[in-house]
């Protein structure tokens, strides 16, 4: 089938397929846009085949979705970034590891091993991985790190979230809208505000300056109260570092912000910034009565900094950087 | 002989005027520590110790006022305490030993005092061999 409407291409990394379901959930305008688009691959919608698009010479738009974890996905990522006039980075994966990012510092081998020896696995699937590989199918190898896109390629757009916002979805349709009149973003486009979250929150305490967490809680320990500040009720909550743009949904259904957004503007170490916050307002009141020994003893409470800090954006961590260099020596 | 090599952020009321009178008492320390006067053991910011060792340092050192009552700004000596005690615990998880980071409260009297933690340090970095190895 070949027209003369621009070429769209929507390619997947190692995805979970929420943002497939975050993109079809806009609705009407995905409708739109599709019927002024010629969608030339999406595994979810069309059987477009890895050899269509190389065989294509130029794509206007590619939308990658997910991080790159195995050498398909980076075969993918190199190839949409030299055939397509414009790239999307769609979701907190493609933009800064996300979930599967988790798994940056562990070996691949180890990471398969893992999977084939945990009760999550399916019993027999090694003799489906096998009868595939008879007649000719192959599952591609993992990669050596597990990278953001946005490490790998420049995107033109970025779309975090964790699946992105309807709102910047929206917003990311219209630019779309925008290019079928010749109008291109700007390079490095981020779909977000450049704030934190704390300065739209609807808990927001009247001075942030003089907020003090009092104890350290994780969250079945405690009842969160559904206005008053999360930091507050002792209960860490990422707001001060990552950027808002997302609807604050999570703080809506009284959960604190688990940081799917990624950092604020000209903040690129989330762990290491919010480490620094969290110790200037912990406990600020009380430095002296505790003393040492009794700041160490809550301190304590904080049973996985990696997770809590990290859960999005590991692969982009300064400490990542340092524990990878140290490993390729 | 492997040399460690060890930045040294010292708080500018405290530490690093004991290490000015370690000077001025002419007491030997190992050369191997490059200080850096800061104006708060507080102030040393997570990422520039998590940069030191990105550009090639062993270990990093700091150097704060005596806790409870000595800071000059009342409370950045706590402030240093609870950031390097969740990054101690931070860099363990990465695999990276947390003995790498020290920190010491020196006041401007006991010069003798920081010459015995840089010797003590420099040797304990010495038996964990260099970071990137």
């Amino acid at each position: 089938m070949s027209s003369n409407k621009p070429k769209l291409a929507i390619v997947y990394g190692s995805v979970c397929g929420g943002c497939d379901v975050s993109l079809v959930n806009v609705g009407e305008p995905l409708a739109d846009l599709l019927t002024n688009y010629d969608v030339i691959y999406w595994s979810i919608a069309l059987d477009g085949k890895l050899h269509t698009l190389e065989k294509l010479e130029r794509i206007d738009v590619a939308i990658y979705m997910g991080p790159i974890r195995t050498e398909l996905n980076m075969k993918l990522a190199k190839l949409i970034r030299e055939k397509a006039d414009l790239v999307v980075a769609y979701g907190t994966c493609a933009v800064y590891g996300g979930i599967p990012g988790l798994g940056a510092l562990i070996k691949p081998s180890t990471l398969v091993e893992t999977m084939k020896s945990t009760v999550t696995t399916t019993p027999g699937s090694e003799k489906v991985v096998k009868s595939m590989e008879k007649e000719g199918l192959k599952i591609p190898p993992l990669t050596n790190q597990c990278l953001p896109l946005s490490v790998v390629v420049e995107p033109d757009v970025l779309v975090p979230g964790c699946p992105p916002a309807v709102e910047n979805v929206e917003k990311l349709i219209d630019i779309l809208k925008k290019y079928l009149r010749g109008e291109k973003p700007v390079k490095g486009l981020m779909l977000a505000e450049p704030r934190s979250l704390c300065e739209e929150c609807p808990r927001r305490p009247k001075d942030m300056s003089k907020l003090v967490i009092p104890n350290i809680y994780r969250l079945h320990e405690a009842v969160p109260k559904e206005d008053k500040c999360f930091l507050e009720q002792g209960i860490l909550c990422l707001g001060p570092i990552t950027r808002a743009g997302c609807g604050h949904r999570c703080i809506k259904a009284n959960m604190p912000c688990a940081g799917c957004m990624g950092p604020v503007q000209r903040v690129d170490d989330v762990g290491l910034k919010f480490l620094s916050s969290l110790a200037s307002a912990l406990l600020a009141d009380k430095e002296k009565e505790l003393g040492e020994e009794g700041l160490a003893k809550l301190l304590d409470k904080i049973v996985d900094p990696q997770g809590l800090f990290y859960r999005y954006t590991l692969p982009t961590s300064y400490l990542t950087k340092l524990v990878l260099k140290r490993l390729r020596k | 002989m492997y040399e460690p090599k060890i930045i040294a952020f010292l708080c500018r009321w405290c530490a690093s005027a004991a290490a000015d009178l370690a000077g001025v008492s002419r007491l030997s320390y190992p050369a191997n520590i490059i200080p850096i006067v800061v104006p708060c053991s507080g102030r040393v910011d997570p990422r520039a110790i998590i940069e030191a060792f990105l550009n090639g340092a062993d270990g990093v050192l700091i150097g704060g006022c005596h806790t409870p009552n000595d800071c000059h700004y009342i409370s950045g000596n706590f402030k240093a305490f609870k950031r390097i005690h969740i990054l101690k615990k931070l860099l363990k998880q990465f695999g990276i030993e947390p003995e790498r980071i020290r920190l010491e409260w020196i006041s401007a009297t006991e010069a003798t005092k920081l010459v015995q933690v840089t010797k003590d340090f420099v040797e304990t970095i010495r038996k964990l061999g260099p970071l990137a190895r």
